[in-house]
């Protein structure tokens, strides 16, 4: 198989990289530094489940060259996926499929727009990773997992050849019963946890303890899942009782990657996070404040790491 | 006068200091460093409205020798009153009288339960200033500004006294109709900078031109506005109206104590700025959510830097 990771980072570049150590052919999709390295020393994985290099490694931020492509893992943040779905059109044979790995729930209708909703799937990662230098990525917490599948949630063979690549790499990933619910399951975690991790700006550990800041959670959450069912998703009853217990077995030092970007004053997924409940909420006349007062008070913070004046 | 000045932080340093250059006898109050640095080096004030350096200054941390105190403003962080209110038990002699300058509006009680409310005026101030380093003071804006008066608002003569030695040293000073309404109305004043400036972590100048966040901010100073009239004070219908508009004449990069104490990691008046917002809304039964949110997402900041702070001492 021949599988293109576009966006080299925590989530692509270790994945990707598991897939390239399995024996598929991985074209990874990179720029700057990271790309350099990556073609000059090849890709290095830092991991908690054991660590492993190789190289050469095929990569090029040229998506024009690129060619009998079988699948497309989009790996990049939410805010460059319109840019990312441009450069992914070039890549698109008839039967490519295109799988974003993103946060949020919004990728597979933007990638749709621009690529053709025959080509995209829905999918989600867990996996706490970064690039911890040019070439190096680091995977610090979580067993990655990936998992996707057809946005009808038909049994394609498209779909399984990608699942067995997978489990050839030993990569813990499957295709569940709905990809919406999985994603709104891992939307509801993520986006409450980013959160209020960027509020408080304290690890997991702490702002779950709290009673007040712990019940500012559990709205964020049920929020988020009141969004959710109010456009279909069907996300069983306990959806919000069982995020808020995933959130208490994690290991109290975890903090979100949104939570870290605003923290370190960067560009964030804010928008497609807490700000994305908000408009959903809007359109469909669910009231979201406890995600509308996380927006608004994180907003300054992104405007200025974004440049954007006021 | 004798006027003591009870913490030399940027307020007691910038309105001592006025005094001092008035001609009043002024005694600071502080500690560490910077009483350390006052005692050698003097105090410096650096201000849009003049600079001040005062050599030698008067100053000792210790209450018990300091005698024929005529007034003492009270410039600690809320937090400190308590400690502070035992410190100046010593220096009261039959007539003398404290002006607290804290944000918040519970001080004034704070201290009356240990000095006794005849000896209280609740007061308040308007400046931004920091200690820069140990024994220098930067005033950085707002026009500086002092108000106080007798808790039931009656002309009394110590009041006006100490206005006009204020007057003569150059400080816009009042005694308003009301002091309870002019706490309250610094208070939202205060308190929603405090918190959005906080929460956000950008300078007002930042966050004024969203429109949901300024509502946010008017919602915090609503919610403060409610507390208050349910409570029997009488503040003007228009007040949340007026402090909004308020914002939009601050320096764009103005901001407040708590914010750069929460953003620096230190201890911070969250409690006396926005969790007693909590605490009176649920006595009162008045819905606070706004300020509940912001309150819960600082106190894990809060907590964690009063840890540290506990750590190193």
């Amino acid at each position: 198989m021949h599988i293109v990771v576009f966006g080299a980072g925590g989530v692509g570049g270790y994945f990707g990289g598991r897939l390239a150590q399995a024996g598929e052919k991985v074209t990874f999709i990179a720029r700057g530094e990271h790309l350099q390295a990556l073609l000059n020393n090849g890709l290095k994985v830092e991991s908690i489940a054991g660590n492993f290099s190789f190289r050469p490694v095929i990569a090029t931020q040229d998506t024009t060259g690129v060619k009998d492509v079988d699948a497309v893992l989009v790996c990049v943040k939410t805010w460059q996926v319109p840019v990312a779905a441009n450069a992914i059109l070039h890549l698109l044979g008839p039967y490519t499929i295109v799988v974003p790995l993103e946060n949020g729930v919004e990728a597979p209708t933007q990638l749709s727009e621009t690529l053709g909703k025959e080509h995209v799937l829905g999918g989600l990662c867990r996996i706490n990773s970064r690039i911890a230098a040019p070439g190096i990525i680091q995977h610090t917490a979580m067993d990655p997992y990936v998992a996707f599948g057809e946005l009808d949630n038909y049994p394609s063979a498209r779909a399984n050849n990608l699942l067995q690549a997978f489990q050839k790499a030993k990569v813990n990933a499957e295709i569940p019963p709905d990809i919406s619910v999985a994603m709104w399951q891992k939307f509801l975690f993520i986006s409450a946890s980013s959160g209020i991790g960027a509020v408080t700006r304290q690890p997991f550990g702490i702002f779950r303890s709290i009673p007040g800041t712990r019940q500012l959670l559990l709205e964020a959450i049920q929020e988020c899942y009141a969004v959710a069912i109010a456009q279909g998703i069907r996300l069983p009853e306990n959806s919000v009782a069982d995020t808020l217990a995933y959130i208490d077995s994690l290991s109290p030092g975890v903090t979100a990657s949104m939570q870290r970007d605003i923290i370190e004053c960067r560009p964030s997924e804010l928008e497609a996070q807490n700000g994305a409940i908000v408009r959903m909420g809007q359109q469909l006349n669910i009231p979201t404040p406890v995600n509308a007062l996380i927006y608004y008070s994180l907003l300054p913070q992104e405007n200025l790491a974004r440049g954007v004046n006021h | 006068m004798h006027i003591v000045v009870f913490g030399a932080g940027g307020v007691g340093a910038y309105f001592g200091g006025r005094l001092v250059q008035g001609g009043e006898r002024v005694t600071f109050i502080a500690r560490g460093d910077h009483l350390h640095a006052m005692l050698k080096d003097g105090l410096k004030v650096d201000s849009t409205k003049g600079n001040i350096t005062i050599q030698p200054v008067t100053a000792t941390e210790d209450t018990t020798q300091v005698e024929d105190v005529d007034a003492i403003f009270c410039c600690v962080k809320t937090w400190q009153i308590p400690e502070a209110a035992q410190a100046i038990l010593p220096m009261l002699g039959p007539e003398t009288f404290v002006v607290p300058l804290e944000n918040g509006v519970e001080t004034p009680a704070q201290l009356a339960e240990t000095l006794g409310s005849n000896r209280v005026l609740p007061g308040l101030c308007s400046l931004f200033s920091r200690i820069v380093a140990p024994g220098h003071i930067q005033h950085a804006g707002a026009e500086p500004f002092i108000a106080f008066g007798e808790p039931d608002n009656h002309p009394s003569e110590r009041a006006e006294n100490l206005l006009t030695i204020l007057e003569n040293s150059g400080i816009e000073a009042e005694i308003p109709s009301d002091i309870t309404v002019a706490l309250w109305q610094k208070f939202l004043y205060t308190t929603a900078l405090s918190a959005i400036g906080s929460i956000t972590r950008v300078p007002v100048g930042n966050y004024r031109a969203l429109q949901q966040v300024r509502q946010m901010c008017e919602s915090i100073m609503q919610e403060c506005y409610d507390i208050a009239v349910a409570q029997g004070i009488n503040l003007p219908a228009d007040s949340v109206a007026n402090t909004l508009a308020s914002l939009d004449i601050l320096p764009p990069a103005a901001t407040p104590s708590m914010q750069r104490d929460i953003m620096h990691g230190c201890p911070s008046e969250l409690e006396s700025q926005i969790g007693i917002i909590l605490r009176l809304g649920q006595k009162l039964n008045i819905p606070t959510p706004i300020s509940a949110f912001i309150y819960y997402c600082l106190l894990p900041q809060e907590n964690l830097a009063r840890k540290v702070q506990e750590q190193a001492s």
